[in-house]
């Protein structure tokens, strides 16, 4: 498994991790004001805060689990993919975003906040605080034990290293340095990415041969198909009511539209129509990321004969590295692994102090300090979220297929959250305490319906159905005791909910339109349609 | 703009990637030197 680095693949990461602290340098210069920190200012350009958008999402937590899971369920995998991430970033881009950028909050529980009250700001922060920890130390463990197998490096010194990066360039230049770094990192894990892709192609004989090669595999004909039998049986034992609502819907809506860690690039662009476009220009990118995760997933599944018995499905990516890319190519996709682990990383501590700052600290804890203080609070909680990010990387140790557990996490801290959205968003009545309580049971009965799963009272099958169901459960308690709540208790007055509620505008905001936003290329209807229409397309070649 | 500063950062660590090739790495690092010495020109011509 030990790949064969020379001097010539270690200068490269080196160059590269230079050039990282490079920007974190370059961007401390520009920093005068919390905004600047947590937002960038609010002056970057949509197709900036787009690359950032999808590299936030791009962990090597997605690369490597998304390619286990094309190895072990085969194409169907894509459905995280075209209905799993594309239909719900084309819905935050055209419904919501105008809502997150024109209150001008700087988070998603600030949002919270306005539209019911500070309890329900402060339990999102906290669930949000914490998932962002636990998720850091996932993705910091997992790098860890990739640079073992591949590198030698021993656990500790890898979890130090990319800790020690992550947290300079973050401290010293914020929201701007982490963004800048994504676009970086999106290009370099492309750039390590499509080689290994291209060459594992070659190896197996083209599309065609590898096609013939499935067929003759443990998935055999059913990992070329995403929709075909998922009435019956299939690869994931998956129904596709289970997809349609619980992945395209529940899952993925919740994921999208209301973790901060993606929205906060989306909120740091310097227009509503760049905010809007964020999300709509990285769907694009997005439905083609799965050549380079889910395809190499099949090409290992057909090269490692022992891939799933001996070799656990993590390893299709490395084990690709290790047998098809000279010195040199292997120097970049190294990199590239190590950039994408900084940029999950990246994205969960920077998504963590800003909640931390402005949603605890700022809000609950010490109102109404100078905008120096906050400043210096975001970069102590910096520290402390990778301090303690460290601390938890060892709790995903019991976990075989990382992506699951993410899965998990997911389902029980974004599910009741986007109901609880949708639900304010399109209905005035509902009462601030509605959203308090109506979040509370839709965690709880998430975790309830997990851990019941765990503890065999309850059979879903497989972890990957019961994060389905435990999703859909969370949504559904949600919406029913937010509404159960609110008709007993008293609702805000419209004025205080002008511009935060579907239908009351705040008359007073002033159209922030750039010249040339009006082009149809700038569209977010247009365009977002277009990577719609897109993804279905994509699926009738792979059907 | 720093976006410019990024990218020619960027283009150079690519050029360096491109110039080392051997046998396989020579088609990468030609595809990587034109894509970074693209966004570098990019860069360049937005900022005037």
């Amino acid at each position: 498994m030990r790949l064969d680095v020379n001097l010539l693949d270690y200068a490269l990461i080196a160059i590269y991790f230079a050039t990282v602290l490079g920007i974190g340098f370059a961007a401390k210069r520009r920093i005068s004001s919390s905004l600047d920190f947590f937002l960038a200012g609010r002056g970057l350009p949509p197709w900036i805060t787009g690359l950032a958008f999808v590299s936030a999402n791009l962990g090597a937590i997605e690369i490597l689990g998304m390619a286990a899971n094309g190895a072990q369920y085969g194409a169907m995998t894509v459905h995280y993919y075209w209905i799993g991430a594309v239909p719900a970033m084309v819905f935050l881009g055209i419904v919501m975003m105008p809502f997150y950028y024109r209150s001008k909050v700087r988070s998603v529980p600030e949002f919270l906040g306005r539209r019911f009250n500070g309890a329900t700001q402060l339990l999102n922060a906290l669930s949000f605080a914490v998932a962002q920890i636990l998720i850091a130390g996932v993705n910091l463990y997992a790098l860890a034990l990739v640079m073992e197998a591949l590198l030698g490096w021993p656990l500790p010194v890898s979890v130090v290293v990319a800790a020690v990066i992550v947290l300079s360039y973050i401290t010293l230049g914020g929201l701007s340095s982490a963004i800048y770094n994504e676009v970086l990192q999106f290009f370099v894990i492309l750039a390590g990415l499509i080689p290994l892709t291209i060459l594992g192609l070659n190896q197996v004989g083209g599309v065609s041969g590898l096609f013939d090669k499935v067929r003759q595999s443990a998935l055999g004909e059913a990992g070329l198909h995403t929709w075909a039998d998922t009435a019956g049986k299939n690869p994931m034992d998956a129904h596709w009511l289970g997809i349609v609502f619980g992945l395209g819907f529940i899952l993925s809506f919740g994921y999208w539209t209301t973790n901060f860690a993606e929205v906060q690039r989306a909120l740091s662009a310097r227009n509503t129509n760049a905010a809007r476009l964020t999300p709509i220009i990285a769907a694009y990118p997005k439905l083609f990321i799965p050549l380079v995760t889910v395809l190499p997933g099949l090409i290992a599944l057909v090269l490692f004969k022992d891939l799933g018995k001996g070799q656990a499905y993590n390893n299709a990516i490395p084990l690709l590295m290790g047998s098809l890319l000279p010195n040199g190519v292997l120097g970049v996709a190294v990199t590239g692994l190590l950039a994408s682990f900084m940029a999950g990383m990246a994205a969960n501590i920077s998504g963590f102090n800003t909640v931390f700052t402005n949603d605890i600290w700022q809000a609950h804890l010490a109102k109404d300090r100078p905008d120096g203080y906050y400043l210096r609070v975001g970069r102590i909680a910096t520290v402390a979220g990778v301090a303690l990010g460290v601390g938890t990387a060892f709790i995903a140790a019991g976990y075989s297929n990382i992506m699951n557990y993410l899965q998990a996490l997911f389902s029980f801290f974004n599910a009741p959250l986007f109901a609880t959205f949708i639900v304010g968003l399109f209905w005035k009545r509902m009462s601030p305490w509605a959203g308090f309580w109506g979040l509370l049971a839709g965690i709880g009965s998430g975790f309830a319906s997990y851990i019941s799963y765990k503890a065999g009272i309850i059979d879903f099958g497989t972890e990957l159905n019961a994060s389905f169901w435990g999703a859909g459960v969370a949504f559904v308690v949600d919406v029913i005791v937010s509404v159960l709540v609110t008709l007993v208790t008293t609702a805000k007055p419209e004025e205080e909910l002008r511009g935060l509620v579907y239908g009351l505008s705040a008359a007073d905001l002033s159209d922030d339109a750039l010249a040339g936003d009006k082009k149809w290329y700038r569209s977010p209807v247009i365009l977002g349609t277009g990577a719609v229409v897109i993804a279905a397309a994509l699926y009738g070649v792979i059907l | 703009m720093v976006i410019g500063g990024l990218f020619l950062i960027y283009g150079v660590i690519l050029i360096v990637a491109g110039l080392v090739g051997a046998a396989v790495n020579l088609w990468t690092g030609l595809a990587m030197a034109v894509f970074g010495g693209a966004f570098v020109i990019w860069a360049r011509v937005k900022r005037v």
